[in-house]
C-alpha cells in the first residue's frame, strides 16, 4: 500500500489565504507553591484551511499548553490565561461565554489525545460515544446518528463498523482506540483538529496506520490540522509548516522543508542533530547540552543562551530577548545571529558525518 | 571541527558571567557540547534560569506539613498538653488527691484556679485531669509503639515473600479483626487483674495491629514491582537490605499516619475500660475513671463529666488532625517540582 | 559450581577466569532457547488455565566490547527477555551461559557472585532510583552490597560521577533534585559501580526528551569505547538502534525473527516483518515523504497466550501460505546471505529508503 503522494511545500495559495485560526500573543500561567510557571509566554501561531501545522518541541515546551489554552481546557486555578488573542474566523475564543465554548468544542475545533484508552469512557459503547458527540452538536434521530457513525468508522478503516458499533472501549486494541478518536473529531466536520501526541503510546506499525487514517481525517474534512508531537520523524512525514517552541516560546517557524534542511534557530539544530537516523548511519550524534529550563526562572534574554553553541559568551544573548525576525512569508526564527546558521550547519555536520542541508531532491 | 568565524562583539573569556546551578554543571563531554563549571559566580544581570533550590525530603516535607494550618495548631496543642502532662508535679496546681475543704462540689471558677471546678471531697479536677491525661498518654503511646512494630513487621513480611508465608499471616490478621476487642479486653481485665498502665497498653496494642499490617503488606507488595527494588535486587542485594533499606522506608508515610490513628484509639479506648472500671487502678486518675466516678453526680456537678470528656475528645481530635497534616505532607503525588 | 558443557558454545572458564574482563570480540553471553511462560490462573480454586508465552526459546550470544540489540514492539517479550539474562525473573526453560556457566541453572546464591558481571540499566529514571536516599549512597549501594565500599568507594564514587557526567559535588541530593538525563547518569553510574562485563540496558533513553537522549546515547558509546563494555540494548527505536548497534535481534511475539549484524538488518532485511518495520519508521527527512513504499500491516499483535500456530507473524503476513500455519520456520540462514531468519519465504528486500 503505497503513501498517498504529498505536497513537501505547503499548500498552494496558503500565504494569501485568511488563516482559520490565529493565536496571538498568548500567555498562560500556573500558579505554584514555588511560583510562577510561566508555561507559554507570548506565543503567536496561525493555521489555515487544509494544511497540518506541526508544532514540535520538548516537554515543557508549551506546545500542549498552547493548544489547551485555545480549546480553554486549562484548569483554573492554577493555570490562568493571562493574555492574548485566539482569532477562530475572526472571533475571539478568550472572549466566548463558557456556553458559547462549549459549542465550539468539538464542533468548530476537535481534539484527538495521546491516550485514547483515558478518553474513552469504559462504561459506554465506543459507538454510543461517538453518536453523541455527533447529537450534541446537530439535530439529528438517533438511527440517523449510528448511521453517520458506522460511517465514519469505516471512514477511519475500523472493520466490521456495524459491529464494533456496539463494543466497548477496552474491546478495541489501542490502534483501532485512536482510529475511533479520530472519528469521533471528525464527526461534526471540524474547522480545526488538533491531534496532540496522537501516536506516542502507539507502536511503530500502529503508528503508520493511524497517521494515514488522520491524512485522510484531514482531506475528507479540510480543516487545518495542528499536530502536535516531539517525534521530528512524525513531523517530516506530515507536516506541511512547523512551530518549534521552546520554553514557552516559538523559536522558529518555516515550511518543513525549511524547518528539516536550512534551520534558523540552534535550538532546531540541535534537535536534528542529536537525532539518530533509521536510514543513514551517522558518526556521533550532537546533543544539546545541558538540561531544559526552568519554566519559573526562564533564562533571561534569551531563554537558550546557556545551552546555545552559536550564543556561548555574547552579550546580546544574554540580556536582549530575540524578537521573532521576520526571513520570509511565514518563515521567522527568534535568533540574534540566525545569519550565522549556515557556518553553525556546517560546524554540527562535520561531527554527524550526515548532511542536513542535503541536496535538493 | 570548524568554529564558525566569530565576529567582533563576542567577550574574552574571562568576561563571560560564571554559570551556576544545577542544570549548569551537568557537564557535557562531548565533541560538540560545551563544558560549564560549576563555580558559583558573584550574581550577574542576567542569569540562566537553571539554579535549583535544594531541598531534601525532609525540607519538602516540613513545608508541606508546615503550611497545614489544622495540624500545625493541633501539633502544638498536644505538645503543651503532653508537656503539662508529664511536669504534672510542676504545672497542676493541686496534687491529685489535695483536698480544698473550703470549695467543694464547685463548678469551673477562678477562685482558687478551680478551672475545671472540684468533686464532692473538694479534690481539684483541673489538676485531676492533667494527672489522668497522663496516664492515658502513657498507655496510648505504649499501644502505639508496639501495635506499629508488631503490625509493620509481619505486614511486611506477608508483602515481601507472598504466597504461603503471606496467606497464614493475612488469616491470622483477619482472626485478630474479627475479635470483639472490648469483650476480649474485658476478659483479660478480669483474668489479669487491672492496674498498671503497661499492661493495659501491652493487651491493647496485642490487638489491634492488624490494620497496620494489611497497610504495610499493601505498599510491600506494591513496592515489590518498582524498578528500583528491582534494581537493588539486579545489583545482589539480599531480602534484608531490600526490605530495611528500600522499602521500609518508603513505607513511613502510612505507618506514621496509621500510628496517630493508633493513638486517638488507644486514648479512647483507655477512657471506655476505665469508665467500665477496668483499666488503671484508682487512686491513679485515668481520664476514663474520672469520668466513671462523676457519673454519680452527673445531674447535680455537670463538669465532673464534661471537663475530662472534652479533654479527651480534643486530644483523641488534634492527634486525627496532625494524622490528616502528616498525611498530605508525606503524599508523594504532591510532590513539588 | 559445577561446570556444564555448553552444547556449540565455549567450555565453561575457570572459576578464578570469572571475573577477569574477557578479550574485545570473545563470546561472553550465549542464550539459549531460553523460555519465559506466565501463568494465568482464576477461577475459585486458582487453577492454571493457560499461559503467557512471553518470550518462547530465544537464542542469541553477544561478544566482549559489542552491542546487542533487541527490537520489537510492545508485548514481544524484549524486556521479558533481558529480566530473564539478570535473573530478576526465573526463565521457564532454557539456558544462559555467562562464559560458559549456566546462569539459569544457579541457586539465587551462586546468582549472586555473578550479578557484579551482568548490570541493568533501567527505562524510568523517575522509578529505577530510591526517592529516599541520596545519590552517593545510590552509587554506593552495589559496593556496599559486595563489601567493597571500605576500601576506597568514597573515590570511587565520585569518580563514578565524573565518569558519567555529574558533578561529585551533587552526591548529597536526592534524586528528585536532578533532571531526567541526570538521573539516568545516576542509573548508569550505579550499574558501573562494581565494574561489570556486561550491561543490559533496557530502553534506557525512550523516557528522555531528544537532545538529553542524544547526550545518553553519547555517554553510552564513550563508556563502551573505554572499557570495553558489552551491552545487550533493548529497544523499540529503530533509530536509535541503528546508531547503538553492532547487531540486532528482531523479535515478534516471544521468538526471535531475524539476527544479523546493524548492517544486514537495516540495509538487506529478510524477514518481512522486519521490513515492515523498517517501513513503518518515519524518516526524519521530508523529502522523502511518498518516495518509498511502505508496508502497511493489516491488524493488531496477536495474545501471546494464544499465539498463532507455526508462523506467529503469519496473521499479519502478506505472504503467509499454508505452510506457515503448520510448520514454524527456523531461524536459519535460508540461503547463504549471510544472516539468520526465520521465515518459509525470507527474502532479501531493501526498505528503509524505498
Amino acid at each position: 500500500m503505497g503513501a498517498e503522494p504529498q505536497f513537501v511545500d505547503a499548500p498552494t495559495g496558503v500565504a494569501d489565504a485568511e488563516p482559520l485560526l490565529s493565536i496571538r500573543d498568548l500567555v498562560t500561567e500556573f500558579k505554584t507553591p514555588d511560583g510562577i510557571v510561566h508555561a507559554v509566554d507570548g506565543v503567536s501561531y496561525e493555521v489555515f484551511p487544509g494544511e497540518t501545522l506541526g508544532v514540535v518541541g520538548e516537554s515543557g515546551s508549551g506546545k500542549s499548553v498552547t493548544v489547551m489554552s485555545v480549546l480553554r481546557l486549562i484548569p483554573q486555578p492554577p493555570g490562568r490565561i493571562a493574555n492574548g488573542q485566539i482569532l477562530l474566523d475572526g472571533t475571539d475564543l478568550l472572549q466566548l461565554s463558557d456556553a458559547d465554548m462549549r459549542k465550539v468544542r468539538g464542533k468548530d475545533v476537535a481534539m484527538i489525545f495521546q491516550d485514547p484508552m483515558t478518553s474513552l469512557n469504559p462504561v459506554l459503547s465506543v459507538g454510543d460515544q461517538l453518536a453523541e458527540a455527533i447529537l450534541v452538536h446537530n439535530d439529528i434521530g438517533e438511527d440517523a446518528a449510528r448511521k453517520r457513525v458506522v460511517e465514519l468508522l469505516e471512514l477511519v478503516g475500523v472493520p466490521n463498523a456495524d459491529q464494533r458499533f456496539d463494543q466497548y472501549p477496552h474491546e478495541y486494541s489501542g490502534g483501532m482506540r485512536q482510529r475511533a478518536m479520530i472519528a469521533m473529531a471528525m464527526a461534526n466536520q471540524p474547522k480545526i483538529l488538533i491531534a496532540d501526541e496522537p501516536t506516542t503510546a502507539l507502536d511503530v506499525t500502529i503508528q503508520a496506520q493511524v497517521l494515514e487514517v488522520l491524512q485522510r481525517a484531514k482531506q475528507e474534512t479540510n480543516a487545518g490540522v495542528i499536530l502536535i508531537t516531539h517525534d521530528l520523524g512524525v513531523i517530516a512525514e506530515m507536516a506541511d509548516r512547523v512551530v518549534v517552541m521552546y520554553g514557552g516560546r516559538v523559536v522558529e517557524t518555516g515550511t518543513v522543508d525549511e524547518i528539516f534542511h536550512s534551520p534558523k534557530h540552534p535550538y532546531t539544530l540541535g534537535l536534528l542533530s542529536s537525532l539518530p537516523r533509521p536510514d543513514v548511519d551517522m558518526e556521533r550524534l550532537v546533543p544539546i547540552p545541558g538540561q531544559p529550563p526552568s519554566l519559573i526562572n526562564l533564562p533571561s534574554g534569551c531563554s537558550f543562551h546557556p545551552r546555545c553553541h552559536l550564543g556561548e559568551g555574547r552579550q546580546t544573548c544574554r540580556t536582549e530577548i530575540p524578537p521573532l525576525f521576520e526571513l520570509g512569508p511565514m518563515r521567522a526564527s527568534a535568533c540574534h545571529f540566525h545569519e550565522e546558521m549556515e557556518d553553525e550547519i556546517h560546524r554540527v555536520e562535520s561531527t554527524t558525518g550526515t548532511a542536513i542541508e542535503g541536496d535538493e531532491a | 571541527m570548524s568554529e564558525p568565524s566569530q565576529p567582533d562583539e563576542r567577550p574574552k573569556a574571562q568576561d563571560v558571567p560564571v554559570r551556576t546551578g544545577l542544570g549548569g554543571a551537568d557537564i557535557v563531554t562531548d565533541d560538540a557540547g560545551l563544558h560549564r563549571a560549576d563555580d558559583s559566580g558573584e550574581a550577574p544581570e542576567y542569569h540562566d534560569g537553571t539554579q535549583i533550590v535544594a531541598r531534601s525530603q525532609w525540607q519538602l516535607f516540613r513545608r508541606r506539613f508546615f503550611r497545614h494550618k489544622l495540624a500545625m495548631g493541633s501539633m502544638l496543642f498536644l505538645l503543651i498538653i503532653t508537656l503539662a502532662a508529664f511536669n504534672a508535679e510542676r504545672v497542676a496546681p493541686y496534687g491529685f488527691n489535695e483536698i480544698d475543704v473550703v470549695m467543694r462540689s464547685t463548678p469551673p471558677t477562678f477562685e482558687g484556679w478551680h478551672l475545671f471546678g472540684t468533686d464532692q471531697l473538694g479534690r481539684d479536677y483541673f489538676s485531676r485531669v492533667i494527672y489522668g491525661t497522663r496516664v492515658s498518654l502513657q498507655v496510648a503511646v505504649v499501644v502505639a509503639i508496639i501495635s506499629t512494630l508488631i503490625g509493620t513487621t509481619l505486614g511486611a513480611v506477608a508483602g515481601y515473600y507472598r504466597g504461603w508465608v503471606d496467606a497464614i499471616l493475612m488469616r491470622f490478621a483477619d482472626l485478630i479483626i474479627i475479635v470483639p476487642l472490648l469483650a476480649v479486653l474485658l476478659i483479660f481485665a478480669a483474668f489479669f487483674g487491672q492496674g498498671q498502665p503497661m499492661r493495659i497498653g501491652v493487651i491493647i496494642a496485642l490487638l489491634s495491629w492488624p490494620s497496620l499490617a494489611r497497610i504495610v503488606r499493601g505498599v510491600f507488595l506494591s513496592l515489590r514491582e518498582k524498578e528500583y527494588v528491582q534494581a537493588a535486587r539486579a545489583a545482589g542485594a539480599g531480602d534484608l537490605r531490600i526490605m530495611f533499606r528500600h522499602m521500609l522506608p518508603n513505607t513511613m508515610g502510612p505507618i506514621l499516619v496509621n500510628m496517630t490513628l493508633v493513638l486517638a484509639a488507644a486514648i479512647l479506648l483507655e477512657a471506655t475500660l476505665a469508665f467500665l472500671g477496668l483499666g488503671v487502678n484508682p487512686p491513679t486518675p485515668a481520664l476514663g475513671l474520672l469520668i466513671n466516678a462523676g457519673r454519680s453526680s452527673m445531674l447535680t456537678s455537670w463538669w465532673l463529666i464534661i471537663m475530662p470528656g472534652l479533654t479527651i475528645v480534643a486530644i483523641a481530635l488534634a492527634i486525627n488532625f496532625v494524622g490528616d497534616g502528616l498525611r498530605d505532607a508525606l503524599d508523594p503525588t504532591q510532590q513539588e517540582k | 559450581m559445577t561446570a556444564v558443557s555448553t552444547p556449540g558454545g565455549m567450555q565453561p572458564v575457570p572459576e578464578d577466569q570469572l571475573h577477569v574482563r574477557a578479550q574485545i570480540g570473545e563470546e561472553i553471553l550465549r542464550v539459549d532457547g531460553l523460555t519465559k511462560h506466565f501463568p494465568l490462573r482464576g477461577g475459585v480454586f486458582n487453577r492454571q488455565y493457560g499461559a503467557v508465552r512471553a518470550v518462547d526459546g530465544v537464542s542469541l550470544t553477544i561478544n566482549a566490547g559489542e552491542t546487542v540489540s533487541l527490537v520489537g514492539e510492545s508485548g514481544c517479550g524484549k524486556s521479558t527477555t533481558g529480566r530473564c539474562i539478570v535473573r530478576l525473573l526465573d526463565p521457564t526453560a532454557g539456558h544462559v551461559y555467562f562464559k560458559g556457566h549456566d546462569l539459569a541453572q544457579m541457586s539465587h546464591r551462586q546468582m549472586r557472585q555473578m550479578r557484579r558481571e551482568i548490570q541493568i540499566v533501567f527505562q524510568d529514571p523517575y522509578a529505577s532510583l530510591n526517592p529516599r536516599i541520596n545519590v552517593n549512597e545510590i552509587i554506593a549501594e552495589p559496593m556496599r552490597i559486595y563489601g567493597r565500599y571500605k576500601d576506597g568507594g568514597k573515590e570511587r564514587v565520585k569518580e563514578l560521577m565524573r565518569i558519567v557526567g555529574l558533578n561529585p559535588e551533587h552526591g548529597n541530593r536526592f534524586p528528585h533534585e536532578f533532571s531526567g538525563g541526570q538521573r539516568q547518569r545516576i542509573g548508569i553510574a550505579r550499574a558501573l559501580a562494581l565494574n561489570p562485563q556486561l550491561l543490559i540496558l533496557d530502553e534506557p533513553v525512550s523516557a528522555l526528551d531528544v537532545s538529553i537522549q542524544a547526550q545518553v546515547i553519547n555517554l553510552l558509546e564513550d563508556l563502551q569505547n573505554e572499557f570495553g563494555l558489552a551491552y545487550l540494548f533493548i529497544a523499540h527505536d529503530l533509530s536509535v538502534v541503528r546508531h547503538l548497534s553492532d547487531r540486532v535481534a528482531v523479535m515478534y511475539l516471544g521468538h526471535v525473527v531475524e539476527f544479523g549484524t546493524k548492517h544486514e538488518i537495516f540495509e538487506n532485511p529478510t524477514h518481512p516483518y522486519t521490513q515492515a518495520l523498517l517501513s513503518a519508521v518515519p524518516l526524519t527527512d521530508p523529502r522523502m515523504r511518498g518516495k518509498r513504499e511502505r508496508i502497511v500491516l493489516e491488524g493488531d499483535v496477536p495474545s501471546p497466550s494464544n499465539p498463532p500456530s507455526g508462523c506467529r507473524f503469519r496473521t499479519r503476513c502478506w505472504k503467509a501460505e499454508d505452510i506457515c500455519a503448520t510448520e514454524v520456520p527456523e531461524l536459519i540462514d535460508r540461503f547463504g546471505h549471510g544472516h539468520p531468519s526465520a521465515c518459509h519465504f525470507a527474502e532479501p528486500k531493501a526498505v528503509i529508503r524505498g
